[in-house]
């Protein structure tokens, strides 16, 4: 649990007032572009920086002076930090030399470690002998080896290739749930949080913007810089005219948008007058030959990105104003042609309003 | 190409070894009259040259001892920290690499003199930090910058004090840096002739000072003798680090962990 975290560097607040309960059991993933604060908060936590203000507790014990080689935590790094001298198996077996184990003890911890990263038997090998991958299950399985109370990795897979990178996610979150620990982990990778945590909490310089399971984030980011880290949308800067029984926006001197009432989120309301921000996800607007939508706007094919298994059109509607449409590939489904005329539309409720960048608020 | 390039190294040395087996008493010429041990013979039972190598391996010995104590507390800093004029620093003292022996031995001697410095010995020994030290700091500082700090990280969060993930983690990994270092440290001191020169007296002869000054009145082979004998023990030497350490650390180039 983070209680008001302060970390300056110099004259730059690297981390401002976080606060962030962690649940027992859960993965939660802290997000955010780099220079965010994450990695500084996750440091905090081990120790390897020095907390300016506030307090961290660790099952409800202070730790924020406590020193790094007493507070029980495992760490993953982002280059794995494997002692290259040692084998495997000491360096496994490192972390247990500090907790008065017996000899067969250790053995049989070192072997269980092991056999939980799927890598048996490969205690006599040296680091430099195994693989990216391997390597990480190693740096995974020495962090848990030492039962820790809270695990901790920093960007774990960053240096593995996409594929591995894949494999890997899936490994480290079967692992966690298995041994069922505490876990804080550190991505500038969206996907790697949507697919692997419990909870985000998305960061940007310093601050926390927004905390919640993937999906909540995902379907209902708070600001335009959750909405826009997360995913690719569609945004579309406008101005309310009236808020009746739905909000009708003015993107600019010809058109409208409709959007729902309830969709705003942000503490203080909208009024008429003020300047907002639209969330459009590409997957939920649609393209026809006709105006079908209450929010319909005529335009042009422009750039087609063939993906495989999705196709992304690019619209230009006219005067500057470009949206993105995503459409997955049924069976047989034809590829539209470049130049072609479409309607690209969208009901009230498929889009998002959102405060203003600039100001934070409507 | 490459073979080309041995042989013509390698051959000059080689006619050097087979010269001092020559029972001429002259540097004659190629091919040897016969084969003797007569030099080597002379060179173990003459008191001038084995006090000379005596004398030699202990100021070699305490040179690499005195660049160990002071290069590794700048090869860390030098590695670790950041500060203003760093650059021009490493390059000050870098400058013994670059400035001729015999002018360095000139200016040591006219400085000593002036500062009623006298005793050949301390200044042989000052003088040989003095040029080993940037080889020493160069060594160390190569190793430690290699050297991926978050292994010292992990060893802490691990459960390690300072003082443990030092001693199980740092250290083994700049040994190689320190070995490296602390055999190019001695070899370019006990090698050490023009400044030596220039700072011994007749009581403080050491082995490459001794042998020339014997140069001067005889040509005979045993000077080849001497030379072979130096290139065998260096190549015995370059031979263990192999087998220990391996040639590739400490040169520089420490493999990156975690990679």
């Amino acid at each position: 649990m983070y209680a008001n975290v302060f970390k300056h560097f110099g004259n730059a607040t690297a981390v401002d007032n976080f606060s962030l309960t962690v649940n027992k059991r859960e993965l939660l993933t802290l997000l955010g572009p780099s220079g965010c604060g994450k990695t500084t908060t996750l440091r905090m936590t081990a120790g390897l920086e020095t907390v300016d203000s506030g307090s961290i507790l660790i099952n409800g014990k202070d730790v924020t002076t406590v020193p790094i080689y007493r507070r029980n935590l495992g760490m993953v790094f982002q280059n794995y930090a494997l002692f290259p001298h040692m084998t495997v198996f000491d360096n496994l077996a490192f972390g247990l030399k500090f907790r008065k184990k017996t000899k067969n003890e250790t053995t049989k911890l070192v072997d269980e470690a092991l056999r939980l990263v799927a890598l048996p038997g490969f205690g006599d090998r040296y680091p430099r002998q195994l693989s990216g991958g391997q390597q990480q299950r190693i740096a995974l399985a020495r962090a848990l080896v030492i039962e820790p109370e809270v695990l901790l990795l920093d960007e774990p897979l960053s240096n593995l290739d996409m594929k591995l990178r894949r494999k890997m996610r899936l490994e480290i979150r079967r692992i966690q749930r298995e041994v069922g620990i505490t876990t804080i982990y550190v991505t500038h990778d969206q996907e790697e949080a949507l697919t692997m945590s419990d909870r985000v909490a998305i960061m940007n310089a310093g601050r926390i913007m927004q905390v919640g399971r993937p999906r909540e984030i995902y379907q209902c980011p708070n600001s335009q810089f959750v909405a826009n880290f997360i995913g690719e949308p569609n945004l579309l800067h406008g101005r309310i005219l009236s808020a009746n029984r739905e909000f009708v926006i003015s993107i600019d001197s010809q058109r409208k948008v409709i959007a729902m009432l309830q969709n705003a989120s942000s503490e203080k309301p909208a009024s008429v007058g003020d300047s907002v921000s639209l969330c459009l996800r590409p997957e939920r607007v649609e393209l026809n030959e006709k105006s079908i939508h209450k929010n319909s706007f005529a335009g042009e094919i422009g750039i087609i990105e063939y993906l495989g298994s999705f196709v992304r059109y690019y619209v230009d509607l006219g005067r500057g104003l470009t949206l993105a449409c995503t459409r997955q590939m049924g069976l047989g489904e034809p590829v539209r042609s470049l130049g072609e005329k479409v309607y690209i539309g969208w009901e009230p409720e498929d889009c998002l309003v959102l405060p203003e960048e600039r100001t934070g608020e409507f | 190409m490459a073979a080309t390039t041995l042989v013509f190294l390698i051959l000059p040395i080689l006619v050097v070894v087979i010269l001092s087996f020559d029972p001429r008493r002259y540097l004659a010429y190629f091919p040897p009259a016969g084969f003797t041990f007569k030099w080597y013979q002379f060179l173990i039972t003459s008191p001038t040259m084995m006090g000379g190598l005596v004398l030699s391996v202990i100021i070699a010995t305490i040179t690499v001892v005195n660049c160990l104590v002071v290069g590794l507390p700048c090869a860390y800093c030098i590695a670790r920290r950041q500060f203003r004029g760093k650059e021009l620093l490493l390059n000050f003292l870098s400058l013994p690499m670059l400035i001729p022996e015999v002018v360095i031995g000139i200016s040591l001697l006219m400085f000593f003199t002036r500062a009623l410095l006298y005793d050949s010995l301390t200044k042989i020994l000052l003088a040989h930090f003095l040029f080993t030290f940037p080889y020493m700091l160069r060594a160390l500082t190569a190793t430690l910058v290699g050297y991926d700090k978050s292994a010292e990280e992990a060893a802490l969060v691990l459960g390690a004090n300072q003082i443990q993930a030092f001693a199980s983690v740092v250290f083994p990994l700049i040994r190689a840096g320190v070995i490296g270092g602390s055999i190019f440290a001695f070899f370019i001191s006990f090698d050490n002739t023009a400044v030596t020169l220039f700072l011994a007296d007749p009581f403080t002869r050491t082995l490459p000072v001794a042998l020339f000054v014997r140069l001067k009145s005889y040509s005979d082979p045993v000077i080849a003798a001497a030379s072979t004998l130096l290139i065998a023990l260096s190549y015995l030497i370059i031979i263990l680090l192999e087998k220990t350490v391996g040639l590739d650390k400490f040169t520089g180039i420490a493999p990156l962990p975690g990679r």
